[in-house]
């Protein structure tokens, strides 16, 4: 018997090893996911809702979450018990490479759509994360068509990445932000017009700097930011001839401790407000301990420094994620559509911070009620290049189509 | 120093136990070590995904998305076929124990060398803008490793640091170059890329059995067997063969040391560079843009090591990294896909090969003295059997 003993384990030795090694690496595992589970409570990363939001809002603080939530409310209403006995509406939302916990761009989208969810009721939404930005991105988007959704957000702009699986899919609607034609039958393109709300985000600038030199953290150099860029200075110069740019390129869309370099580099440089597309707090973090001023981009940021905050430049989904959901409900959606978002609806400026003055703050909005009128356009020529070279005669509309994705130059005044 | 201590710590700590660790003299079969480890791993990853999902859909998922469909297949050959080629590339600097970490870099610099002869010749017709395009990619690869490469052989500057930080570069290098001239009108969101190449400079994909995968699998499989014959049967295979079991001997041997290392990490970045040109002519991407790679560099490195600088098991490696990739990529639709799903199971599974060499090259021993404390045949502590079973054998 002990020979046996013996033996066998003799034999199995490494069996008996690695064995040993499974169960250190399980309990290492299940330690891990101990943990995990308690990480994840906070930050709910997969909202899959039956009823509308089930789980809660991904940020607590914001004041959707103060709506009621659950599924009685709504079966009160007439049309929602008729909705019950349907098919729920299968809502995904993908974002390639990055998270809602950026607390910007992608939190942003993410909160638009569940409040259309909330709102039409009866809709079912996932939300898949960290998508790499490669064919994966394609494969998960066929993976989600596979599973029956009906409608795919693609938040992050993906392009053909995504479109190469969902473009000409029947009984799909691809929701393809920032998208550049032509489009397919079953896409739309949407995308708020931010030139607007850099450019009073600028005139707010031109009237607080005192250097006369406000900065800008770049991401990439492509025409989205550079309209953004030109526009945020245009609207400075509107309101302070002299007024210069400096910049600074990252070549990311989120990368926290390069932005706060930049943003230092920035500040170093003599800039006494910034800017930038960038998806979180950084500029404002940096701006509040240098004592200068900053605004924010996407969604309100000024609990990260109230102080210096001056405004931002929101992006708002909810209206159109609503209608392009009801629409697909009622079976009257159609694609190959581009959706630019006006000033007032879907794009605007943040309420101001406390420390700007209130009359920064009445021009500002008197130059914002003149752009939603039409009774002013800031994107009228002449317009310069860098090295002074007339790019737009005078009297030139620019058309939203180049300011969309068109304008690859800095205006004079960049530096 | 560190290193040093830490083992002694470690040593320590087993001996409390009454445990040691003994190299062998003759090593274990380590392919076979290597396959259990990514059972194993395989094994231990499942579990974590049950016990973080709970999820009865997830294993019909990860079935579905690898290996119970078409499209799977399709997908897994798709993801394998540019890390054979990356994997082959680090393979080749393992021959002569050199670690070539910027396969990611010279990845990206084929791909550009690719697209800038494609462009300039756009007129030329397919075969020989392919073959220039592919030549102009083994070059600039190669080219790219050249600094380190000397700077290892002669000046003995850590290649893993250097390879590694012209990453780096090559990647600020393709976000100039993406957002230049060669821009990409259609593509301005999350991906930086070029246009895409001209459609005669695109290679075909393949069908086998309905399955539809890149034709540069093919391409890495070639380039696999090629380089196994050169290893194994030319002067040049001998004395890489000479000098990675021991630079000295080899040295003694007459070899030009120096040489050889320069020429074994320039042929590295010229694989690495052809991965890059492949996968951006046969992939999805017919571009040269940050969506090229799918950290296809890095875990070319994981595929050469798991497939311990064999050449052949690199092909079937890629594979299993395709697959598990492809894995985490049914599970990203449960929302565990970037945490288990990848980097969890590579990352078990490297572990798990890790403690598999380590059981190869080494065997556990029962300490002497706690052995001769015990009472012979005690039958109660089969611990002690299994410890005194080893020690019996080792003496």
């Amino acid at each position: 018997m002990e020979r046996w003993i013996r033996g066998s384990i003799r034999g199995g030795r490494h069996l008996f090893l690695l064995s040993v090694a499974l169960l250190l690496a399980v309990g290492l595992v299940a330690a891990a996911c101990g943990g995990d589970d308690a990480d994840e409570e906070p930050a709910p990363a997969v909202t899959e809702a039956p009823a509308p939001a089930a789980e809660p809002e991904p940020a607590a603080e914001e004041p959707m979450a103060e709506e009621p939530m659950a599924e009685e409310p709504m079966a009160e209403e007439p049309m929602a018990e008729e909705m019950m006995d349907e098919e729920p509406l299968r809502v995904a939302h993908l974002i390639i490479q990055a998270s809602i916990d950026d607390e910007g761009y992608f939190l942003s989208h993410e909160e638009g759509v569940q409040a259309a969810a909330e709102r039409l009721g009866n809709v079912e939404t996932a939300l898949i994360q960290f998508i790499p930005p490669n064919e994966e991105f394609t494969q998960t988007t066929q993976q989600v068509i596979d599973d029956g959704y009906n409608i795919i957000v693609d938040s992050g702009a993906a392009g053909a990445l995504f479109l190469d699986a969902c473009a000409g899919v029947e009984g799909v609607a691809c929701l393809e932000t920032y998208g550049i034609p032509p489009f397919a039958d079953n896409v739309v393109s949407y995308y708020p017009k931010h030139w607007h709300t850099a450019y009073l985000v600028g005139v707010a600038a031109g009237l607080l700097t005192e250097t006369g030199t406000i900065g800008y953290v770049v991401t990439f150099d492509i025409p989205l930011v550079v309209a953004n860029v030109n526009a945020y200075l245009l609207g400075c110069q509107s309101v302070r001839e002299d007024c210069t740019l400096k910049n600074v390129t990252i070549n990311s869309w989120f990368d926290p401790p390069l932005e706060t370099e930049a943003a230092h580099a920035l500040v170093n440089d003599g800039v006494d407000v910034l800017f930038g597309f960038i998806d979180d707090a950084t500029a404002l973090i940096t701006a509040s301990e240098r004592g200068v001023w900053a605004a924010t981009m996407f969604k309100d940021l000024r609990r990260h420094g109230e102080d210096a905050y001056i405004t931002s430049a929101l992006m708002i989904w909810d209206e159109f994620y609503e209608a392009e959901f009801q629409a697909v409900r009622d079976g009257t959606w159609s694609g190959n559509r581009q959706v630019l978002f006006e000033l007032g609806s879907g794009a605007d400026i943040d309420s101001f911070g406390p420390n700007v003055p209130a009359d920064v703050v009445e021009q500002v909005m008197q130059v914002r009620a003149d752009i939603i009128s039409g009774a002013f356009n800031p994107f009228v020529g002449p317009f310069y290049d860098q090295d002074g070279v007339e790019q737009v005669p005078a009297g030139e509309a620019l058309s939203d189509e180049f300011l969309y994705s068109g304008w690859s130059w800095y205006v004079q005044g960049v530096e | 120093m560190i290193k040093r201590e830490s083992g002694r710590l470690g040593r320590w700590a087993m001996g409390c136990l009454g445990w040691r660790l003994e190299q062998r003299t003759e090593p274990r079969n380590q392919t076979a070590h290597r396959l259990a480890a990514i059972v194993v791993g395989v094994v231990i990853a499942l579990i974590a995904v049950q016990l973080a999902i709970g999820d009865e859909d997830a294993f019909n998922r990860i079935y579905r998305g690898t290996i119970g469909s078409k499209r799977g297949w399709s997908n897994i050959l798709d993801l394998a076929a540019p890390l054979v080629l990356t994997g082959l590339a680090a393979a080749v600097a393992l021959k002569l124990r050199r670690w070539n970490v910027g396969v990611e870099g010279q990845f990206f610099m084929g791909a550009f060398a690719g697209v800038a002869i494609a462009f300039q010749l756009e007129s030329m017709s397919g075969a020989p803008l392919l073959a220039l395009m592919f030549a102009g990619a083994a070059l600039c690869g190669a080219a790219w490793i050249a600094v380190p490469a000397i700077a290892r052989a002669y000046l003995n500057v850590n290649e893993i640091l250097t390879t590694l930080m012209l990453n780096f570069v090559a990647i600020l290098f393709l976000a100039y170059i993406a957002t230049g001239p060669w821009r990409n009108p259609q593509s301005q969101g999350s991906i930086l890329a070029t246009r895409d190449i001209p459609e005669q400079a695109r290679l075909p994909g393949v069908e086998v059995a309905a399955v539809e995968f890149s034709s540069g699998l093919l391409l890495g499989i070639a380039v696999a067997m090629v380089l196994w014959l050169v290893f194994r049967s030319t002067t040049f295979g001998y004395m890489v063969r000479t000098v990675g079991g021991s630079e000295q001997a080899g040295s003694y041997a007459g070899i030009n040391v120096r040489l050889l290392s320069v020429a074994v990490l320039l042929l590295s970045g010229g694989v690495a560079g052809v991965a890059g040109v492949a996968h951006m002519t046969g992939g999805d991407t017919n571009a040269y843009a940050t969506s090229l790679s799918n950290n296809t560099g890095y875990l070319g490195i994981a595929v050469a090591v798991l497939a311990g600088g064999s050449f052949p098991v690199v092909v079937f490696m890629a594979g299993v990294i395709g697959a598990i990739i492809s894995a985490g990529s049914a599970l990203r639709l449960l929302d565990v896909g970037s945490e288990l799903g990848s980097f969890g199971l590579t990352g078990f599974i490297l572990l798990m090969a890790a403690i598999g060499e380590g059981l190869a090259n080494y065997r556990l021993r029962r300490e002497r003295p706690e052995r001769e404390t015990l009472p012979p045949g005690d039958q109660a502590s089969p611990a002690a059997a299994a410890g005194g079973a080893g020690g019996s054998r080792g003496t």
